[in-house]
């Protein structure tokens, strides 16, 4: 992490010599090209992205971007950050040092403006090294005129001028800006069509975070509503507007990706198409998260009111009626609500799965099987259970539960037998049921039931393992075959 | 016998510490060298004590999953690890026991029977299990009759695995469950009990 101080310090610490053209340095510094030339300072600095064409100021701008580009040979990926330096510079000279506190407010802003800049650039290279999205970074400071209704009995309007700081970060269609004054900081997210006016653009509604310095005790902390922030707090934030500058950007552009899917027979629109098609696959996924996040919710609302509410009210009653009840007969009630809520706890987080592994827990879910059903049960693991990461356990032990659950639900067996075992570096697992089975081959109409809901849950929990491992799910079965359901886990020879 | 069983107890459940400490110590040849709620406190005190048995609850406080304890306590040479805990399924009982604890009781038991059992596994007897375990509650399942069917016919561990598709360490497994379950400690106890209570009758496979 570079020394922000130090740069500063080396930054302000040196003498300028010359003055060149002011009005080719201004527009290309500011990237601003309608800024008319500054020859009237008064009607210059009331608008959004202007610049006070103050002689002494150009001078130290000059004096400020020859050392950026002095120092920007050698650190090539720092040169949005020198040139917000150059910014925090520049208004700095802007703010006259008034009273000690107020130069203290200043001082802290532009500190935390250069670190905020400097983390966005940060993410902002990263995201570039696989798409160009960020297509500008640009800092600058600015003279606005604010108009002000003084609370006096004539109401007399008179106008404020602000300094602010700003930088923003760009893409083709969203701009992440900041814009900061004295003690106070603010990021919008602002269409990109609308930068050129931004005093107008920044509205309340597109305000993503306000940051404020108040002084508690003896020293500034940056607070946001009223809370203090901490540094990893903002890297926090900052990644998260980073990623709603991106995802905004990318909402724009779907509508493009889909229109260039119309032209046919080109190899163009056949990869738009197939990135549609992974585009509508991930959407659906996304829904289908979320229809299950749902589902959850509502059965854990149905459990709990089925089995434990339903038992507690029965309890009250007992216990409010005069009859004195011995500890003997409440007991065993107590004990059903306890194993009721045990289970649904369980079903939820099945911390066993953590405690004694994934064979222990899976022969468990087979001797519960076998004692509710009747259907002949079995194991087959004579290996150690490689070390996965838990992650991938827990949707290797709802692969199983739910395969074993369907063939308990639909499809008749006498026997479940699951298997798990080690082929070289990969692991296999095998749930196979000599039950009715299904068409797997056409898993639509009739066998929707047997099919459908519970297969298709099977698939996306495979897709969530192959995000660590090289996975292959193959689930086969044909009417009167009985169901298989193989999953495939290639590990790296590390592992085993 | 006026020889003193050395106890170290770890529950962190204040009441049935209460209970067991009381019990216990109203037994002549039990002494109860120390108990504590946490794990990693329980496994420096049996390195220090050497009590000759551990009274281990499974799930308790400390940097200790329960499964990984169990192994540390039952490592230690001079102690023998008695499990008392609620955890009633059998899968769990039985990974329990193949790390080598020498007892499982439930928190069902009384204490008497708690004391009972430490001397019992004192005097060198395991598994010892609560009775509900080994017989009340479960039963059997289908795929263990095949078993005890296979078993009072006579077959062999290998036989039994190529009948049932599956490896002869499973068929092992699986009657060791069934000994866990009926009670018995060898396994021709299994095969005697499999054929007096009728699976070695022809007529039984269906």
């Amino acid at each position: 992490m570079k020394d922000i101080h130090e740069a500063l310090e080396r930054l302000f610490g040196v003498k300028t010599r010359r003055t060149l053209g002011r009005q080719s340095k201004e527009s290309r510094y500011l990237s601003q090209p309608q800024t008319p030339a500054p020859q009237n300072p008064a009607s210059n600095s009331s608008g959004s992205w202007g610049i006070q064409s103050d002689l002494r100021l150009l001078a130290e701008i000059e004096k400020y971007e020859q050392v950026a580009e002095l120092m920007d040979t050698k650190v090539q990926s720092d040169r949005g950050w020198l040139k917000c330096l150059l910014g925090v510079g520049a208004w700095q000279l802007m703010c006259q040092p008034a009273e000690s506190e107020l130069s203290i407010c200043q001082q802290q802003t532009q500190l935390l403006c250069a670190r905020l800049y400097e983390l966005i650039s940060h993410l902002a290279l990263e995201h570039n090294q696989n798409t160009a999205t960020i297509i500008s970074m640009t800092a600058a400071f600015e003279v606005a005129e604010k108009r002000k209704v003084i609370n006096n009995p004539g109401k007399i309007e008179t106008t404020e001028s602000v300094n602010y700081l700003r930088w923003r970060a760009s893409t083709a269609s969203w701009s992440l800006s900041l814009r900061a004054r004295a003690g106070s900081i603010e990021l919008f997210l602002v269409p990109a069509s609308d930068i050129m006016a931004l005093s107008q653009a920044e509205l309340p509604i597109r305000l993503k975070k306000r940051l404020e310095l108040k002084k508690v005790e003896e020293h500034f902390v940056w607070t946001s509503d009223s809370l203090p922030v901490s540094a990893e707090e903002l890297r926090v934030l900052m990644r998260i507007y980073f990623r709603d500058l991106v995802s905004a950007t990318q909402d724009q552009e779907q509508p493009v990706q889909s229109s260039s899917a119309q032209m046919p027979s080109s190899d163009g629109g056949r990869q738009a198409r197939s990135i549609e098609l992974l585009l509508i696959e991930r959407e659906n996924l996304a829904q289908k998260v979320v229809i299950q996040q749902e589902e959850i919710q509502k059965r854990i609302a149905r459990d709990l009111h089925d089995a434990v509410i339903s038992d507690v009210m029965a309890l009250k009653r007992s216990l409010s009626s005069d009859k004195e009840l011995s500890s003997e007969t409440l007991m065993p009630s107590l004990e059903g609500i306890l194993r009721k809520l045990r289970e649904i706890c369980y079903d939820l987080s099945p911390r066993d799965l953590s405690d004694w592994g994934l064979a222990t827990v899976v022969e468990d879910i087979l001797d519960q099987t076998a004692q509710r059903s009747g259907i002949d049960c079995g194991l087959n693991c004579d290996i150690e259970i490689p070390m996965m990461p838990t992650a991938v356990l827990l949707h290797l032990y709802r692969i199983i539960q739910e395969s074993i659950n369907n063939a308990e639900k639909y499809a008749e067996p006498k026997r479940i037998v699951v298997t798990m075992e080690m082929e070289n570096e990969r692991f296999v697992v095998l749930v196979a049921d000599d039950g009715k089975g299904f068409d797997s081959e056409n898993p639509g109409e009739k066998s929707a039931k047997s099919g459908g809901y519970g297969m298709g849950s099977l698939k996306e929990r495979a897709d969530l393992i192959r995000c660590f491992y090289p996975t292959k799910l193959q689930i086969n079965s044909s009417p009167g075959k009985g169901t298989r359901v193989r999953l495939e886990i290639d590990l790296p020879r590390f592992n085993s | 016998m006026s020889e003193e069983i050395s106890v170290l107890i770890l529950e962190d459940h204040q009441v049935t510490l209460d209970g067991l400490r009381f019990g216990l110590s109203q037994e002549s040849d039990i002494r109860v060298l120390a108990a504590t709620a946490n794990s990693d406190e329980g496994l420096r005190l049996a390195q220090e004590l050497h009590p000759q048995i551990i009274l281990l609850d499974l799930h308790l406080p400390g940097t200790l999953g329960p499964k990984s304890m169990v192994k540390e306590f039952c490592e230690l040479p001079e102690s023998k690890v008695l499990v008392f805990s609620g955890e009633s399924r059998l899968a769990f009982v039985q990974a329990v026991l193949s790390l080598g604890a020498c007892g499982y009781l439930l928190k069902s038991e009384s204490v008497t029977r708690v004391a009972e059992a430490i001397r019992e596994i004192y005097g060198g007897k395991q598994p010892i299990l609560s009775e509900s375990l080994a017989t009340g509650d479960t039963k059997l399942t289908k795929s263990e009759q095949e078993v005890l069917r296979m078993l009072a016919r006579g077959m062999k561990y290998q036989d039994m695995a190529e009948e049932r598709l599956t490896s002869p360490a499973t068929v092992r497994k699986q009657c060791e469950l069934l000994l866990l379950k009926l009670g018995l400690k060898t396994r021709e106890e299994l095969i005697a009990w499999a054929v007096q209570n009728g699976y070695g009758n022809l007529d039984t496979t269906t």
